[in-house]
């Protein structure tokens, strides 16, 4: 099973990509941006008919597209909800995207579903229940998907690990990649108060399938500054520079740059994911370089 | 009880109430208190559904403004937590909220207006349906015409309310004129929600059509279904209405 799954994990572009928004729709069909990637949530596609598939099917014709999912509630001691997962499979069933992605985070519990990534506490036995999901989630799809670290504001007393000795044992674990969410790891960090280098420096490049880069909001609370991962602001200056140096350990991997609140023009997205673009070329040509010296 | 499952179970009844509880206990505090903590995880959940909402309810959102709906929505928010990932699908159970919210009981129509933008939601995310064209119908002897059932799409909803909820919605779109002045004992509207194409139509109906209607999608024949709209009203003309109705893409196809 693993090895069916392995064969299909590469599909996305080494380059940057952006968050497709409905407000975008009409315009990426007309102008057509040179941009490597398209990604959408999983769950904006449940719907039988309407609008949105009309675009997606038109878009996915001319662009390699990203299905990365939100809600499927991989941390639940609760096991996952088969409705959803069969709403997941009958999307991506349509659309064979090139990657198809989800949270290491829960947000169901007792049929509850609260509408955010809530943190899962780094023990030994979320660790087997997190392997257990992320398995048959790959199971019904039939392909290897990769998992997003959370960005975090608490830290469980009880954890047993670090984040990222978690995520490497959870990837090795399921057979699944990883999606590194570079600003994930700059608020949380900057949150709990961990080194961001020392996270990287954990990560087999290997199991980095794709990267996310976003903006954040800033909040003070008293004394405490708290990262607030709220994808509506340009990648802060912090951010571009741990993705340099993510990008210089993990060699050139598809990127994204997602906006979901207050969605700016389309031009602006395309200038972020240039720079990111920029960056990933800068390291391919330092790379080719190095080879012929 | 497994571990995680306490901690979720705690977790999830810290961001749902105000307090943090016995989950407190489990966070690390560090400069900030874990009721803080909570409460950034809290501030999203309301957030993220309120905003959900409020594009799927634009309308109701106009009507009582933005600082009533967002306080109206963390109320519902609470009392009605969705069930299912599917974001899509949550607010169905709005309208019967707003008709039993003491503090909207000062517009009596606001629930109804709730449920026609409920019924807008499923229609433009149904699936999708063709269009029966009147050329389609031309083959038919007109001795026969009264037996075909006219089928109307799995995406069509029918709206009625004691209240003009029809005028008071496009008075309320986007480019409408400012200042209409709408008659509250009017009386009600029946509305159709339809979307031949990609756009949804809402159309505001006769006490005729809407009989018609109602009977062609309960599967009665065209012509049974005239006589339920002449009952309804007296003046209803079939030859009239019909083609008004095909024009605008009311029905995906028919049996004979």
């Amino acid at each position: 099973m693993s090895e069916q799954h392995a064969t299909q994990a590469q599909g996305l572009p080494a380059a940057s990509g952006i968050s497709l928004k409905a407000e975008h729709y009409a315009q990426v069909l007309d102008r057509r941006p040179p941009v490597g990637f398209f990604e959408v949530h999983t769950e904006n596609f449940f719907g039988a008919g309407g609008p949105p598939h009309a675009y997606l099917e038109e878009i996915a014709a001319h662009y390699p597209l990203s299905f990365h999912g939100v809600g499927l509630s991989l941390g639940s001691q609760d096991s996952l909800n088969e409705t959803h997962l069969a709403a997941v499979a009958r999307a991506i069933a349509r659309y064979r995207p090139a990657m198809v992605s989800e949270h290491l985070a829960w947000s169901t519990v007792s049929g509850v579903f609260h509408n955010d990534l809530l943190p899962v506490p780094y023990t030994r036995e979320a660790l087997g229940i997190v392997i257990d999901n992320i398995k048959r989630f790959q199971d019904v799809i039939g392909r290897r998907v990769l998992i997003e670290n959370p960005s975090t504001y608490l830290a469980f007393a009880e954890s047993e690990m670090a984040e990222q000795d978690f995520i490497v044992e959870m990837a090795d674990g399921a057979g699944c990649g990883l999606l590194l969410d570079i600003n994930n790891i700059f608020v949380s960090a900057s949150n709990l108060g961990f080194d961001a280098g020392q996270y990287l420096d954990a990560i087999p490049g290997e199991l980095v399938g794709e990267l996310h880069l976003a903006g954040h909001a800033v909040k003070q609370h008293g004394e405490a500054t708290i990262r607030i991962d709220d994808h509506g602001a340009p990648v802060s200056d912090q951010v571009w520079a741990l993705y340099e140096a993510a990008i210089a350990k993990f060699g050139v991997k598809p990127t994204l740059v997602e906006w979901d609140t207050n969605v700016p023009c389309l031009d602006t997205l395309l200038a972020e994911a240039a720079l990111a673009e920029a960056i990933l070329r800068q390291c391919d040509d330092a790379r080719r370089e190095a080879v012929h010296a | 009880m497994p571990r995680l499952a306490e901690l979720q179970a705690d977790f999830s009844m810290a961001i749902r109430g105000a307090e943090a509880g016995p989950v407190a206990a489990a966070i690390v505090a560090d400069g900030l208190t874990a009721a803080e903590r909570i409460n950034i995880h809290c501030n999203n959940m309301r957030g993220t559904l309120t905003d959900a909402l409020a594009l799927t309810f634009p309308v109701v959102q106009k009507l009582v403004g933005e600082g009533f709906f967002r306080y109206a929505a963390a109320e519902f928010i609470a009392a009605h937590p969705p069930r299912s990932g599917a974001i899509l699908a949550y607010g169905g159970e709005l309208a019967g909220f707003l008709a039993a919210f003491p503090p909207a009981l000062s517009l009596p129509y606001l629930a109804d207006v709730a449920r026609l933008e409920w019924a807008i939601n499923e229609c433009y995310h149904g699936p999708d349906a063709g269009r029966l064209d009147r050329a389609a119908l031309g083959d038919i002897p007109p001795d026969r015409l009264g037996e075909i059932r006219l089928h109307l799409p799995g995406n069509h909803r029918i709206v009625s309310s004691a209240y003009p909820i029809g005028a008071i919605w496009q008075a309320n779109q986007d480019g409408a004129e400012d200042g209409a002045i709408i008659d509250l004992d009017a009386g009600g509207d029946e509305i159709l929600v339809i979307r031949p194409e990609m756009e949804v139509q809402v159309r505001i109906l006769t006490a005729g059509e809407a009989a018609l209607l109602g009977a062609l999608a309960a599967g009665e024949t065209l012509g049974s279904a005239a006589e339920a709209a002449l009952e309804a009203e007296p003046e209803f003309d079939l030859f009239e209405a019909l083609p008004k109705l095909l024009a605008v893409g009311t029905f995906d196809g028919f049996e004979l």
